[in-house]
């Protein structure tokens, strides 16, 4: 057992507040785990308890194979980059970098030369004799990821490290990270709110909700068989759209269909193979869930199948085209069971300020009882007009109405 | 912004009668030293043959004659140099003890929750609103029990007690503003929390420190009621108490007072000059 292990780990702050209950967890060796979710879900709490900065209240943390629970911070062998870099202001680079090392006892020669072979690394070689205050933000953050690599820790833990960058750095840094991580191969912890950063960084990804697991998977696995509702409106940009549906089983040779906004529209073999009880059981009552990618423009107008639309608002990205609409007949729009914009970037306060790029679209879609669609740059649609949008039946996705739990 | 004229013009007024109104007495006290005693009741702004008489008594030492017969004369002048010696030695080491006291007593008291923090915290500011005054009889008592009285250690214990409250206070607030990560850095990269404290924490709060220093050190430097009630030997008499001696009942050397004034004023106004690039830093770096 090596790696990164959370025992069924409880977080319980004075007041009786739970950031954390229960979570079992495994980074293993050499993997990009990635912890994600919305404002308050126990995330940093998490990996502040794996770094020692915060009390266990119960359960038990292994690094490398090593139970640590009770250890203090530097007995962890772990590395850790803070959202804000947290530099040593009144050190040069050099010695940020080699701070941990000098600490452990290094020889001097070594120190010098493990960091210049992590300065050569990150390169920054010429900022070593700088201050922090003379770096500018992406150079921060190589030093504060040469402080990590230096000390060739048993564990990388990040939080929120690209917050503070703007979007062009961030996708560099993104890339840049991933990278360095799968060069030097060690278990790497790392928190975001933002659902793009997980989707691209993460060998894996979890989601968390108020202190809960609520997925962990690839992020394939993640956006393609969503665990929940919860999962489903926080994974994809813009966000699936969650919408009250009902399925009537096919009567005779009929197939299953599920209805919704009006339209009709028959379930897939496979869906029907997958979940036997749509068939087998009367009508009932679920969520479905339609990816804004998985839309068109409909040629037809008459098609049971199609969604008639009145478009209320379209925004160009040049690439392609996000139209608000709302169905002309039986919408009901679903409470968005993940965070507004304003919630979710409310955990990077002082960071950048732009909303996380998770899902902000569908949330102010959601917000105004609307519906996202993600169509061809070319697609005809005028504001202000009724359109039919077609939904491809293989990519819809059923959640119970109830619990949100997919089928 | 634009300023008006007339705005500007009574902006310069007000600091030119700010200016003039702190450094008034400052330079009477100067002009005064310079004059030579016969002149003081009739010379006018400027001493018509300037002396530095007074000074020279003063850094040499010597005795005062009694000018008026039958009249108790002054205090030897000998005492200068001593007590000068006493008020920077009690200084030098009052301003570290409360600097130490402050800053790990504030320090701890920001970062460290332990079980009656908060009203400890309390109790300790409740300090600051009751004045030295009301309590000096007791602190004499208490120290004359301990056998203190007359004593560096004395001094300097009733000083911290006096100025500590401030600097918890202040150091608290300013630890709480200092940001946790680089602490939290050092932590992980194997340091033990005190380690941390010495190595990133203490550098970090260099500027504060410089600051609340400088205002430490004038206040003890310029104390009083203390000393005159607890140091009242030659060893351990501060200067500010040895100037009030040189007042008579009678009669007053006034150019010596005055000179004596302005060369007790020297080492805080250094202290001051040095430190001010350091007091400035604080200042920015409160506003970003």
């Amino acid at each position: 057992m090596s790696g990164i292990v959370l025992e069924g780990v409880r977080k319980e702050f004075a007041g009786g507040v739970v950031a954390v209950n229960d979570l079992t967890l495994e980074v293993q060796e050499g993997e990009f785990l990635v912890l994600v979710g919305p404002s308050g879900c126990g995330k940093s709490t998490t990996l502040r308890m794996v770094a020692g900065l915060e009390e266990v209240s119960a359960g038990k943390v292994f690094i490398g194979g090593k139970l640590v629970t009770d250890e203090p911070p530097r007995s962890r062998d772990i590395a850790m980059v803070f959202q804000n870099y947290a530099l040593y202001a009144h050190m040069k680079v050099r010695d940020n970098i080699g701070f941990g090392l000098k600490m452990a006892g290094k020889p001097k020669e070594d120190v010098r030369r493990r960091v210049q072979e992590a300065a050569e690394i990150l390169g920054i070689t010429e900022l070593l004799d700088r201050k922090p205050a003379q770096l500018s933000g992406g150079q921060r953050q190589r030093v504060a990821m040469g402080r990590a690599i230096v000390r060739e820790p048993a564990a990388f833990l990040m939080d929120e490290p690209l917050s503070n960058l703007d979007a062009k750095l961030r996708v560099e840094m993104r890339a840049e990270i991933t990278s360095l991580q799968r060069r030097v191969n060690t278990p790497t912890l790392y928190v975001t709110h933002d659902q793009i950063e997980a989707m691209t960084m993460g060998d894996r990804v979890a989601i968390l909700r108020d202190g809960e697991l609520e997925q962990l998977g690839s992020p394939e696995e993640l956006y393609e068989r969503p665990a929940n509702t919860f999962v489903a409106g926080f994974i994809g940009s813009p966000a699936m759209n969650l919408l009250a549906a009902r399925i009537h089983p096919g009567a005779g040779s009929d197939r299953p269909e599920v209805r919704f906004c009006g339209c009709r529209v028959p379930l897939p073999e496979a869906t029907v193979d997958r979940h036997p009880s749509v068939a087998r059981d009367g009508p009932r009552d679920v969520v479905v869930g339609v990816r804004p990618e998985d839309t068109t423009v409909a040629t037809s107008h008459q098609a049971d199948s199609l969604l008639q639309v009145d478009v209320i608002r379209t925004e160009s990205l040049g690439s392609e085209l996000i139209a608000y609409v709302r169905p002309s007949e039986g919408f009901i729009p679903l409470a968005p069971a993940i965070p507004t914009v304003d919630e979710a970037s409310g955990e990077a306060e002082g960071a950048s300020q732009e909303p996380p790029s998770g899902g902000s679209t569908v949330r102010q879609g959601a917000r105004h009882g609307l519906v996202v669609a993600r169509l061809n740059r070319l697609a005809s649609l005028q504001e202000g007009e009724k359109s039919s949008l077609a939904v491809d039946p293989e990519r819809l996705y059923l959640f119970d109405a109830d619990t949100g739990n997919a089928l | 912004m634009k300023v008006s004229r007339g705005a500007r013009v009574f902006r310069r007024l007000a600091v030119t009668a700010i200016v003039l109104w702190s450094l008034l007495p400052i330079l009477v006290g100067v002009v005064t030293s310079l004059t030579p005693r016969a002149d003081v009741q009739t010379s006018g702004w400027l001493p018509s043959h300037p002396a530095s008489t007074a000074y020279s008594t003063l850094i040499n030492g010597t005795a005062i004659s009694s000018s008026d017969a039958g009249i108790p004369s002054p205090t030897d002048t000998s005492s200068f140099g001593p007590t000068m010696m006493n008020s920077a030695t009690i200084t030098v080491l009052s301003t570290i003890a409360i600097l130490a006291v402050s800053i790990l007593a504030g320090y701890g008291f920001a970062r460290l929750e332990f079980r009656g923090s908060r009203r400890l915290f309390f109790v300790i500011l409740a300090t600051l609103v009751v004045p030295v005054f009301t309590v000096v009889i007791a602190l004499f008592r208490l120290l004359s029990t301990f056998h203190l009285i007359n004593t560096y250690p004395g001094l300097i214990l009733v000083f911290v007690s006096v100025q500590a409250p401030l600097g918890i206070w202040l150091f608290h607030n300013y630890c709480k503003e200092l940001p946790r990560e680089p602490e939290e850095a050092a932590l992980i990269d194997g340091c033990t929390r005190w380690q941390a404290f010495r190595k990133v924490v203490l550098p970090q709060m260099r500027s504060g420190i410089a600051a609340l220093g400088a205002i430490f050190m004038l206040a003890v430097w310029g104390e009083f009621l203390i000393p005159l009630l607890l140091a009242s030997t030659l060893d351990t008499k501060p200067v500010t108490v040895l100037i009030t001696e040189f007042v008579g009942k009678y009669t007053t050397n006034y150019p010596l007072v005055m000179a004596a004034g302005v060369m007790a004023m020297m080492p805080p106004a250094i202290v001051a000059l040095v430190l001010n690039r350091q007091i400035r830093g604080v200042l920015s770096g409160s506003v970003g």
